[in-house]
This record gives C-alpha cells, sequence and structure tokens, in this order.
C-alpha cells in the first residue's frame, strides 16, 4: 500500500508540475472566465440603458400616463421627460440632460410612425420604457378597464408551467437541468480522458524509456497499476475540480450581471449519481488504457487505440440533442447501459428525465462489472506486455494473455 | 543458502524458445559471471529469476523461495535495457526509485548524498537525467540498483559506456560488496573483466547451459597441450614438443606437446639445455575470450563442477 501512495504521489507531482498540464488545467477556466469578464464589459458599455429620454408628445398619446418602478431583477424603466417641442428636446439633448429624445407625430395612432434622435439604437430598457409608456397610453385611450388594461400590458405574467402530471414546475428548471446535465458530462470526459490519457502516456513512456524495467522489478504490477491509477485519477479530478470551480465562478459572476442567467436554478443534487458513475467509469477506462499501453509499441500508437474507446464514451455527448429531447427513447436507454458510454449518458438522462431505478441498478451493476473485468484483464495483458520494447502484442498473444497464471 | 538456484528452466514465447534448459547455483558473497552470445537466453534468465516473467518449466529458487514480494526489495538490478526519468532531475529520479525499494526520502537522501558524492555526480544532481552523459547516466542507474542495500545484485554490462576510471570505481565497488557477503551476478562480454571479478561462470547458449564451473577450473578445461616460454638464447630440440610457435612481439614462445607429454618433463627438458635461460615458464590457458568464440561457435557443452 505503501508503495501503491509512493507510486501515485510521484505522477501527481510529476504530472502535475509539466507546462502541458498547467496550461490545459488554468489556460481554459482563465479564457471562459477572461470571456464572460469581456462580454460583461462589452454588454455594460454598448447597452448601457440612457439616463433619461425625452420626449415631444403631438399626439397627446402621453397624457396622463406613469410608469411604474421596474420589479427587482427585471429591466429598469428609464426616466422619461417630456417637452413642449423639438427645439426644447435637441437642446437638452445638446445639454446632456436627456440621451435621446422621441418625437411622437400628432398621426402616431393611425400610422404608427415615431422618430427617435440620438443614438443609432436606444438600449433594451430604452426600448422597453417608451414601448410601456405607449402601450398605457393606448389602453388608456381604448376605454379598457383596469384589470383589462392589466392583462393587456402583461398577459402572460401569471403562466403557471406544469408536468404533463400536473405538477408545478418552474419554468426554468429544464435549462437549469440541461446546463447541469451537461456540466455534469463534461467533468466526467475531463476528468476521465486526462486521467486516462495521462495513465497511458505514463505507462508507454516507461516502455519506450526503459524504466519498467527497474518499476517492475520494484514492485507489484498491481501496485504500479494501482499507484498510477489513483495518482492520475486524481490529476484528472484536479483539473475537473478547477474547471468546475471555474464555471461556478463564471456563472455567478454572469448571474450578478446578467439577468436571465441568475433567473436559471442549477439543480445540482442532479449531479450526486456521479459519485458513483466516475469512478466506475475511470476504472473501466483506465484498465482500458493499461491494456493498451501493454499491447501497444509507442505512444502514437496507443493514442490510435484510445481514440477509438474515447469515441464511445463521447457518443451520448455529441447525441446529447437527443437525449435531452427523449431521455427515455430507445438511444438513450441502450446508451446508458452499455458501459463505455454508461457514465456520460446516465448523467445527461437523470438531469432530464426520470430513470426507472432498476435502469439506474442495472446500468451501475453493468459498469462495476466491466471496471472489474477490465482492471483483471489489464494486469494480465499488462503483465505479458510490459516488457515488449518496439513490438505490438498479436491478437492471439493478448488472448493468451488472459488466460495467464 | 545459495541466494539464487535455478534448475532445469524453460521458457518461450509464441513459437520462440528462449531458455531451453537452465540450470545453476549463484553462492552467497560470490562475482558469479552469466555469459552467452547476444540471444542466448541470458536476459530472460534473469527476468524469470526476477519474476518479470515466469518459466515454462523447471523452479527459481531466490532466497530459499519462489520470486515474489517477499525477495524484491533484497534484490538490485540494472538492466542491460538502461532507463531512467529523463525530465526528472538526478535526486528526485534516484528518490523515486529508492522509495519504490521501501526506502523513506529522507534516508533516500542520506544514503543517496554518500553515493553521489563518490560517484563523481554531487554536482549533477539538479540537472535533468536526460542532459547527463551516458556514463552519468549509467552511474546513476548504478546507485539505484545498490542504494537499498541488496543482499543480491543483478548488473547487466555494468561497464558499457565507462571510462577506465569509472570501470574502477565499479570494480571497486562490486568487490567491497562480495567482501561484504553480497552476492553479485554480472552479465557481460568484456571477458576480461570476468577473468578479473568473477570467481565462477555460467554460459548460456541457444537457451541451454554450455559452460558452468570456476573461471581456472573452464580455463584449465579448455587449455590446449601447450605451454608458454619466456627466456633468452638459442632453444634446442625438445622431448615431447611438437612445435614452436613465437606469440606476439615480446619473445614468447607457445611449446604444443605430443599427446602424453606433460609439461612438468617440458620443464625439466628446457631447464637442462645450456643454451637456453628460461625466465617464465606456464601452462597456455586460453582466455576466456577465446573460450568464448569457441563455445558460442561450437556450442560446446562442458560442466565443471562447483
Amino acid at each position: 500500500m505503501t508503495r501503491l501512495l509512493w507510486i501515485a504521489r510521484h505522477e501527481y507531482v510529476r504530472h502535475a508540475r509539466r507546462r502541458g498540464f498547467l496550461l490545459a488545467t488554468f489556460g481554459l477556466p482563465l479564457l471562459v472566465i477572461g470571456g464572460v469578464a469581456l462580454l460583461i464589459l462589452v454588454l455594460a458599455n454598448t447597452l448601457r440603458p440612457e439616463a433619461a429620454i425625452g420626449y415631444v408628445d403631438q399626439s397627446g398619446i402621453l397624457d396622463g400616463v406613469t410608469i411604474p418602478a421596474a420589479a427587482a431583477g427585471e429591466n429598469s424603466f428609464v426616466p422619461l421627460r417630456p417637452f413642449p417641442d423639438e427645439a426644447a428636446a435637441r437642446a437638452a439633448l445638446d445639454a446632456g440632460a436627456v440621451d435621446a429624445f422621441a418625437v411622437i407625430p400628432a398621426d402616431y395612432e393611425a400610422t404608427g410612425a415615431l422618430a427617435v434622435y440620438g443614438p443609432e439604437r436606444l438600449s433594451s430598457d430604452g426600448r422597453t420604457t417608451l414601448r410601456a409608456a405607449l402601450d398605457r397610453g393606448m389602453l388608456a385611450r381604448s376605454g379598457a378597464s383596469a384589470e383589462v388594461a392589466a392583462r393587456a400590458l402583461d398577459p402572460l405574467g401569471e403562466v403557471a408551467a406544469r408536468t404533463p402530471a400536473g405538477a408545478t414546475i418552474d419554468p426554468q428548471l429544464p435549462i437549469g437541468r440541461g446546463a447541469v446535465a451537461i456540466l455534469g458530462s463534461l467533468i466526467f470526459v475531463v476528468t476521465v480522458f486526462s486521467s486516462a490519457s495521462y495513465l497511458l502516456q505514463a505507462l508507454v513512456e516507461e516502455k519506450e524509456n526503459r524504466t519498467m524495467e527497474i518499476v517492475t522489478t520494484s514492485v507489484a504490477p498491481a501496485a504500479l497499476i494501482g499507484g498510477k491509477t489513483l495518482g492520475l485519477g486524481l490529476l484528472g479530478l484536479t483539473i475537473a475540480l478547477v474547471w468546475a470551480v471555474s464555471a461556478g465562478v463564471a456563472w455567478a459572476v454572469a448571474g450578478a450581471f446578467i439577468a436571465p442567467v441568475r433567473a436559471v436554478p442549477l439543480p445540482w443534487s442532479a449531479l450526486l449519481p456521479a459519485v458513483l458513475l466516475l469512478p466506475l467509469g475511470y476504472l473501466v477506462f483506465a484498465g482500458l488504457m493499461v491494456a493498451i499501453s501493454a499491447v501497444v509499441s509507442s505512444a502514437q500508437e496507443g493514442q490510435q487505440f484510445a481514440g477509438v474507446a474515447s469515441l464511445l464514451a463521447f457518443l451520448p455527448l455529441m447525441l446529447s440533442g437527443v437525449l435531452l429531447a427523449e431521455p427515455d427513447g430507445p438511444i438513450a436507454t441502450v446508451l446508458s447501459l452499455f458501459p463505455l458510454s454508461a457514465p456520460v449518458a446516465m448523467q445527461l438522462r437523470l438531469a432530464t428525465g426520470a430513470v426507472p431505478p432498476w435502469q439506474f441498478v442495472l446500468s451501475v451493476g453493468l459498469l462495476a462489472a466491466a471496471a472489474g473485468l477490465a482492471v483483471w484483464g489489464a494486469a494480465r495483458v499488462f503483465r505479458t506486455g510490459m516488457l515488449r520494447y518496439g513490438k505490438r502484442l498479436s491478437v492471439r498473444e493478448t488472448l493468451r494473455a488472459f488466460g495467464a497464471r | 543458502m545459495d541466494p539464487l538456484i535455478i534448475d532445469q528452466v524453460a521458457k518461450s514465447f509464441a513459437q520462440t524458445v528462449a531458455v531451453r534448459d537452465v540450470s545453476f547455483r549463484v553462492g552467497q558473497g560470490e562475482i558469479f559471471a552469466l555469459l552467452g552470445p547476444n540471444g542466448a537466453g541470458k536476459t530472460t534468465t534473469i527476468r524469470m529469476a526476477l519474476d518479470i516473467f515466469r518459466p515454462d518449466r523447471g523452479t527459481i529458487a531466490l532466497f530459499g523461495k519462489s520470486p515474489g514480494a517477499q525477495a524484491r526489495d533484497r534484490v538490485g538490478y540494472l538492466p542491460e535495457e538502461r532507463g531512467l526519468y529523463r525530465n526528472l532531475n538526478l535526486l528526485d529520479c534516484l528518490v523515486y526509485l529508492a522509495g519504490l525499494k521501501g526506502l523513506s526520502a529522507p534516508e533516500s537522501h542520506r544514503r543517496l548524498a554518500g553515493w553521489l558524492e563518490r560517484f563523481d555526480l554531487a554536482n549533477h544532481t539538479a540537472k535533468k537525467v536526460g542532459d547527463l552523459s551516458r556514463g552519468m547516466q549509467q552511474k546513476a542507474q548504478f546507485i539505484a540498483a545498490l542504494v537499498h542495500e541488496p543482499d543480491l545484485l543483478i548488473v547487466d554490462e555494468p561497464f558499457a559506456a565507462l571510462d577506465p576510471v569509472n570501470t574502477r570505481l565499479i570494480k571497486d565497488v562490486l568487490y567491497e560488496l562480495a567482501a561484504q557477503g553480497k552476492t553479485v551476478i554480472m552479465s557481460t562480454h568484456q571477458m576480461h573483466l570476468v577473468e578479473e571479478l568473477a570467481e565462477r561462470l555460467v554460459m548460456i547458449s541457444r537457451g541451454e547451459v554450455v559452460l558452468y564451473g570456476t573461471v581456472n577450473e573452464v580455463r584449465r578445461q579448455f587449455a590446449a597441450n601447450a605451454v608458454l616460454v619466456e627466456g633468452h638464447g638459442r632453444l634446442e630440440r625438445l622431448p615431447g614438443v611438437t612445435a614452436v610457435e613465437p606469440q606476439g612481439e615480446n619473445g614468447t614462445l607457445q611449446l604444443r606437446l605430443e599427446d602424453g607429454a606433460t609439461p612438468q618433463e617440458v620443464f625439466r627438458a628446457l631447464a637442462a639445455q645450456p643454451a637456453y635461460a628460461v625466465e617464465r615458464f606456464a601452462v597456455a590457458l586460453p582466455t576466456l575470450d577465446e573460450i568464448f568464440v569457441q563455445v558460442a561457435g561450437g556450442g560446446r557443452v562442458r560442466e565443471v563442477g562447483r
């Protein structure tokens, strides 16, 4: 056990110090956070609401109209300032008292024609304010009752979203669930593939640089493989944690500045099954990588073999559209039971739909069996192929290795 | 108890027979030479002794038991295929390898300090292994093989890539280990070093033992019926001598003897010749190099006993 931990520590530290690892771990999150910051900066500068908008109402439509204060979390209304004529409004614009002014002609009600002077385009808040004022003005002219006017101003204000069974749900929840499902799957994919890829690289490297012979005369193959699997698994987890924390920070920062982001709830509990799926899935891929490292003669060849296995795990993400739209469909069900694609497919299904308990249990059972088989087979193939320098293990030799003592 | 006993061991890979039938014992505290031409099965035999491969047939006893986990820390190994972590600095690399043999990091540092100093590597510990010369890497790997103070050290071509000064250094260490009661198995093609260092040897060819015994016994077994003579004066015809052949430039003569003639008879006849003064007289023993060429080429089997 001590040797296993010694190897795990060595592999973790050795890889964590590499420039490539630092770049992969911190480069992308920095890019994402930088992108979010840039977006906020751009939004803040280009879509900044006007301090005040002036208007010249030649139609009299806005007489007596008052604009209510915006509710928290919604767009805020821009103060509207009336001017008796266009010259006064223009003078106020020139003086900076208003950022824009609108001229509502006498025949506005008939033609809808309206001129806005100032910026090329009003801000979202500015447009909302002007629209709300005109809506209220026209409703007042139509003589509608206060209730009808209120409904007309916000006809979908009291919508209740319900499941087919009738339960109330938050309409933003599916978006949050999808986001969590994709995020969970990405964490799995990042953890497993970076770890498995490092594992393959480390083992093939030891074959290529001939350290394997010294190492295998010092520790049992099980301790060697176990140590590397643990150390590099933690390395992958480190990448995933850095990415997850970065995503959380980016989400929180974006939420603080962008209202629609803030409105989406994230059901983090949907990620709980990952605690079970992630280590089992990693063991399956780690076993495959160990076996591949023993069979191949070079790192390049190893990556080609690994690519095929990775494709199967990526498949659910590539088909995420189908899985999210039909989480109980046959494609989603098969993918969530097949061990190589199960970790990602099952997470997508769990986050978006109700998975029958027997399917979840069967999926985890198959995954656990596959993990056991992968580790058992890998140890045997590894023992046969670990010192096969520069020569690939034949299919026959590989199969014979399974039956070796 | 002999640290290593190999008994009728065989190992094949697919259609290739690597070791057909190999048996030998290595005694405690001796320097034992494992010889053979390339592809003879030496490395496979070593790997079986170290539990890297398992034999198809036969038995191996390492410290009295089948090779396995219990013996790993008692064995040091310098494989023929040299390999270190090229991207690590020298000290980190050696500390890691020592850790694999069960040494704690502080203990590794303590022991390595002495060895690195002795092998003139103390000023290179911060360098990446890949930046060291081949000779330095060789010395570093030798240190890695013995830093945990193994009872059995197996070294495959330990003098490759070393200059005479470092060759002397390695030889001294091997002598010291043997003097401490540690066992050394050395595989090399440098036969003069085997003659100098080893007490006994086994030679494997085509997967079988073709020579086994002490170095002196093996050389005597292969001795042609001849003597070497150095001296000056005129050499008359000697009874029992069929031919006189000059050897090299220093005036040494090789006298080939008739069947049945003994060196003692020839020496007496030589001493009786007044015109020739004998300065050196020796039975002509072949070098291990000559024996190697002869045996590896002809597959002649000799077992001279222990």
